[in-house]
């Protein structure tokens, strides 16, 4: 009994050296981007740069210690990322309003009403998400310029209106028909009608999912580098991500680094924060979606 | 119900009963319409044609026909399967478009999917803590794109950290070239890309925690090791989530941008298929018909792909109606 | 069922697809700009008074650009108060010229107006506007200011006009009025120099060095060195970086190779040429290809393409450049430890790589001022007739552009605005105006139609690159690069 014990927890312990590894593996790049930010100039100007941003320069004369100054740099110097990430914001916090609300009205039908050709609407929403978005890129581009928002970052925002994406639909759909069909039943007893029912009974049922699709539209548009690569040319309309890539990686300096550095865990932080606050919902969101099978 | 009465009181009929319905899902419909199928359209038709996007010179919208999808195969320079040796005859070119995507895809593909399953075997249980693990190796995948490039990049910089840590161990660093290297840049390419394993890993736990512990007991009870409920079980019961991890990963891996995000698009065994179609239609040219008949062209590989998986996927066990 | 919903899908996309077939754009039919590119024979008003109005004039996002173009304007803006001339500012990391197609595209379609007036471009850039339309052909204001006696060709190098024209040919429009003569010079970091060459005798240098500086402590090579110069001082300047620890792995020389100016200047030196008499002769640059990798990168004296390294000349680890920018960018970055001297003279009969920049005006350009009286090309000329006057060129001067103006009568560093200040600090202006006997634009890809013309540079940039930088076999390089100049001429 004893040396089964004994072995078992030689195996649990050997389970969490290996979890340990995994984990700091994993992490690397994090601590490699905050160590990089605070790291002086003269640091990074070495043959081998090292991790921490302590250190001796290149010619061996000065000691380096770890410093704000990129911080300082990107909202204050060369850059301005200030403007770049209220543009961010002002796409992102559109998005967040609109792909929820237009996801779960297109949901509801779905889930709880009956109309002519509902199977037909749902497979071939579904069938869409077969298409590589590049074929859709051009065309919608063109469409986009010739009808005025070429320059701006309307065709980003305004579209989502019309859906919020397939994928976004059919998770609120699923959760929609998770819920007990009770309360909407005696609501349509009662007499209400269905915008009532969506508005009042369904929808404040529908948090859980609402959030993990609030969470994740923040970090898609916050991120979102495609869109914005095409649509934004003038330097004052960047968002975060554009901004950051043309200063930072077109032209990659390895001088450059802590700056550049300093901008991406500015940048990682939201996303990170939304993260921690939400995880639970957010891992119990991705394994509604498992669910699907 | 008889058609008595015709097929005017049959319409009548419908769309008293789906009024509300056609009204709640009526912005995905004119989405799908405007965004979606129009543009498909336009794109097939728009590949047909020689169509510079400066649009206001004379000759910047010409009929072509296939012309555009011949000259992908036969002509383009970054895509030509051979190219002149230099003395006189040709060679395969191993820097072609076409043939590196495909590398990138049929390596990634398997790589991903194998070991990010087996993170998520290994995360599969009730230990104490295991939360804390999972979300750790998830962290990854939340740093933008574009961060995460940068990140990459100066790593794996000549100066950069990667070469610290193996100079420091002894590693003679002056010959590792990573991402400049003609040769070592795409299997720096790879391993940077493992770092998003966290996000599959997500993906299999949800669907191995649907496998009821109750065959698990029963197996053990009947004396089958580890390993061997892996095979036996695990896997069987998880190939409607390799399914759809295949064509998303298919899908996904053909479309890859990323090497343009770290500032390397179009350095030579880096150049993919989606920064291709990027800088033919916006970048250095604004050649919209060209670009449209390579973005068709993906999409045939990847219908053919996905309907071949779909016919054989008699494999798959689906765990549940969905 | 399925056979209801497949029949469904055919009609609904056969539907699309007609609708969809019957909006395929013709040439021009977003067209949303009122105003049309005259072509080359239109109505000139040259006198244009003072009016309250708008001038966009678009420049890269360079701070030297910014601060040299603020300058000119204020002195514009004495003889023509009313007009407000704003600066449109386009990103240099993405290409120029992409940028302004993309404004372009926009101020036609949705908003015109968009698009700025005045236009910086350089002999390199200018085809592809040309082509596209975007450039106004300037040769009618020309035509009637010559003809009123308002301008003097014969002030001005016609040479380095005929970098503004079309095709690059004489016979030809001028579509990009020059600004300032640039020619690829070598910048040094004298300290550097002074620090390797301190021990060594006069006699001894590998040059001939400048004679007042060198009273001074401070050896620059003077100007009209030779190629074979150039290679001794770069081994002897290797040698010095070997001894030091902190530059034992840098890199001498930021050549820019890969650019057309300089690839160019030693191309044609060598008697080889990418293009001659309308065939492919791509195989002539083998030779020279052979000898500047072996001596170049086998010596250790430019960085090859896999370190992601360069010489830095401007972050003061570099001793060399060789580049056209004028010396003010790099006397602000690196002070005291610049000069300058012409680039080396490569063989018996040597070659130096030239270009002018300098402005073109959109062709569509909206009226401005009240009522939109005043043509808005008329009041773009204005800006650029004051560029090219004395008092213009001066103003750039003082802005900072401290590069031989494009007028004869200011030649003189030591006189004029230009070249007095840094003359005066001792640095070697004299380089600016050498050899405008040897002076080379890029023409090669001038028998081919213009939209060609970057592919052809950027094939042959790619051939120097490889055969030079990297590890590729040269014949291999030269194999591929004649297939793509013959895939593009051929298009």
């Amino acid at each position: 009994m004893k040396a089964h014990i004994k072995r078992k927890t030689a195996i649990d312990i050997a389970f969490y050296i290996l979890l340990i590894v995994l984990s700091l593996v994993f992490i690397f790049p994090y601590l490699f981007m905050v160590n990089k930010s605070l790291s002086s100039e003269l640091l990074v100007k070495r043959t081998l740069v090292p991790f921490f941003p302590w250190g001796w320069d290149q010619d061996g004369l000065v000691w380096c210690r770890p410093t704000f100054a990129a911080y300082r740099n990107i909202f204050a110097g060369k850059y301005n990322y200030l403007k770049n990430t209220w543009n961010t914001l002002k796409i992102v916090l559109f998005n967040m309003v609109a792909v929820p609300l237009s996801a779960s009205v297109v949901a509801y039908g779905f889930a709880k009403l009956e109309f002519f050709g509902k199977k037909f609407l749902f497979a071939l929403m579904i069938s869409t998400l077969l298409l590589p978005s590049m074929v859709l890129q051009i065309p919608q581009y063109i469409l986009f310029t010739s009808i005025g928002w070429g320059q701006s970052a309307k065709p980003l925002t305004w579209p989502n209106l019309l859906g919020g994406g397939a994928m976004n639909i059919f998770l609120v759909r699923q959760f929609m028909r998770s819920i007990p069909k009770d309360l909407d039943e005696a609501a349509k007893i009662d007499g209400a009608g269905p915008f009532m029912r969506y508005a009042l009974i369904t929808m404040p049922l529908c948090v859980p999912i609402l959030i993990y699709l609030l969470v994740g539209t923040f970090n898609g548009y916050w991120s979102d580098f495609f869109g914005p690569l095409i649509y934004l040319n003038v330097k004052d309309e960047y968002t975060l991500a554009i901004a950051i890539f043309r200063d930072f990686n077109s032209n990659y300096k390895m001088t450059e680094v802590p700056n550049g550095m300093a901008a991406g865990v500015f940048m990682s932080v939201f996303p990170a924060i939304l993260f921690f606050l939400f995880q639970r919902r957010l891992i119990d969101g991705v394994m509604i979606t498992g669910m699907k099978g | 119900m008889t058609s008595k009465g015709g097929i005017g009181k049959r319409i009548l009929k419908t769309v008293k009963k789906s009024w509300a319905g056609w009204l709640f899902v009526l912005p995905l419909v004119l989405g799908l319409a405007i965004f979606t199928f129009y543009p498909m359209v336009m794109s097939f038709i728009y590949s047909l044609y020689h169509y510079d996007g400066v649009g206001m010179v004379e000759d910047s919208v010409v009929f072509r026909g296939f012309g555009n999808y011949i000259e992908a195969f036969t002509a383009d320079q970054d895509l030509m399967f051979t190219i002149p040796d230099g003395n006189g005859g040709t060679m395969f070119n191993r820097n072609s478009v076409f043939y590196t995507t495909f590398r990138y895809a049929v390596i990634t593909i398997p790589i991903n999917l194998v070991l990010s399953y087996l993170l998520a075997v290994l995360l599969n249980r009730k230990t104490k803590g295991i939360g804390v693990f999972r979300l750790l190796i998830y962290l990854p995948c939340i740093i933008p794109g574009v961060v995460s490039g940068l990140i990459w990049r100066s790593a794996f910089d000549p100066a950069g950290l990667v070469n610290y840590w193996l100079d420091k161990i002894g590693v003679d660093v002056s010959g590792l070239t990573w991402f400049r290297g003609e040769t070592t840049a795409f299997p720096t390419l790879i391993i940077t890309g493992l770092w998003g394993l966290g996000g599959s890993m997500i993906l299999w736990l949800s669907s191995l925690k649907n496998i009821p512990d109750t065959v698990y007991e029963a197996a053990r009870l009947d004396g089958a090791g580890p390993f061997t409920r892996l095979i036996k079980i695990t896997v069987p019961m998880s190939t409607s989530m390799i399914f759809y991890n295949l064509i998303t990963g298919i899908i996904g891996a053909l479309q890859t941008f990323s090497t343009y995000t770290l500032g390397l698009g179009k350095q030579s065994g880096l150049y993919l298929y989606a920064v291709k179609i990027y800088e033919e239609a916006f970048n250095t040219a604004s050649r919209y018909g060209y670009a449209s008949a390579l973005s068709w062209i993906l999409f045939a590989v990847i219908g053919v792909l996905t309907l071949l998986i779909f016919r054989t996927s008699k494999w798959v066990y689906y765990g549940e109606e969905s | 069922m399925k056979r209801f919903f497949a029949m469904l899908i055919a009609t609904a996309v056969a539907a699309v697809a007609l609708a969809g077939a019957s909006c395929m754009p013709k040439s021009g039919s977003a067209d949303k700009n009122p105003i049309v590119n005259p072509g080359s024979d239109y109505d000139v008003d040259l006198r244009v008074d003072d009016v309250e109005a708008t001038l966009k004039i678009a420049i890269t996002n360079e701070p030297s650009e910014i601060q040299m173009l603020n300058s000119l304007i204020r002195e514009y803006n004495k003889s023509y108060p009313s007009v407000k001339v704003e600066i449109m500012e386009i990103d240099n990391t993405s290409s120029f010229n992409n940028t302004l197609r993309l404004y372009y595209q926009n101020d036609c379609n949705n908003e015109p107006g968009y698009m700025p007036d005045i236009i910086l471009s350089n002999t390199e850039d200018m085809h592809t506007l040309i082509e596209w339309g975007i450039l106004l052909d300037l040769q009618p204001y020309i035509d009637k200011s010559v003809e009123q006696g308002l301008l003097d060709l014969d002030d001005f190098y016609p040479e380095m006009w005929r970098l503004g024209k079309k095709g690059l040919s004489d016979s030809q429009d001028q579509y990009v009025i020059p600004r300032s003569m640039d020619r690829v010079v070598t910048h040094i970091n004298q300290a550097i120099f002074s620090e390797c060459f301190k021990d060594t005798p006069k006699e001894e240098l590998p040059f001939t060095p400048v004679e007042e500086l060198y009273a001074q402590g401070k050896i620059v090579p003077e100007v009209g060195w030779t190629w074979q110069q150039f290679l001794a001082t770069c081994a002897a300047l290797r040698k010095y970086y070997d001894g030091v620890p902190s530059k034992a792995d840098g890199y001498i020389i930021d050549s820019y190779i890969t650019w057309a100016p300089v690839y160019y200047s030693l191309v044609k030196s060598a008697g080889a040429d990418i293009i001659t008499d309308g065939e492919i002769t791509v195989e002539t640059l083998k030779p020279l290809l052979t000898e500047l990798k072996a001596d170049l990168v086998g010596n250790r004296y430019i960085a090859p393409s896999s370190t992601e390294k360069q010489a830095n000349f401007e972050g003061g680890a570099g001793a060399m450049m060789f580049h056209s920018a004028y010396a003010s960018r790099w006397y602000d970055i690196l002070g005291d430890e610049y000069n300058v001297t012409s680039f080396p003279l490569y063989g018996s009969n040597p070659r130096i790589g030239t270009g002018i920049a300098g402005y073109g005006i959109f062709s569509r350009g909206q009226n401005k001022g009240p009522g939109g009286r005043v043509r808005g090309r008329d009041l773009a000329w204005t800006f650029i007739n004051f560029m090219i006057s004395p008092e213009g060129q001066d103003a750039m001067a003082e802005g900072g552009m401290t590069t031989a103006p494009i007028r004869k009568d200011m030649a003189d560093p030591a006189e004029n605005a230009w070249g007095r200040d840094l003359m005066n600090r001792g640095i070697n202006m004299k380089a600016y105006t050498f050899g405008t006997e040897y002076c080379t634009p890029v023409d090669f890809y001038t028998p081919f139609k213009t939209d060609c013309y970057n592919s052809l540079l950027e094939a042959t940039g790619l051939l120097f690159n490889r055969a030079i930088l990297t590890d590729y076999n040269v014949d291999q390089a030269i194999a591929l690069c004649r297939q793509t100049i013959n895939y593009e001429i051929n298009r």
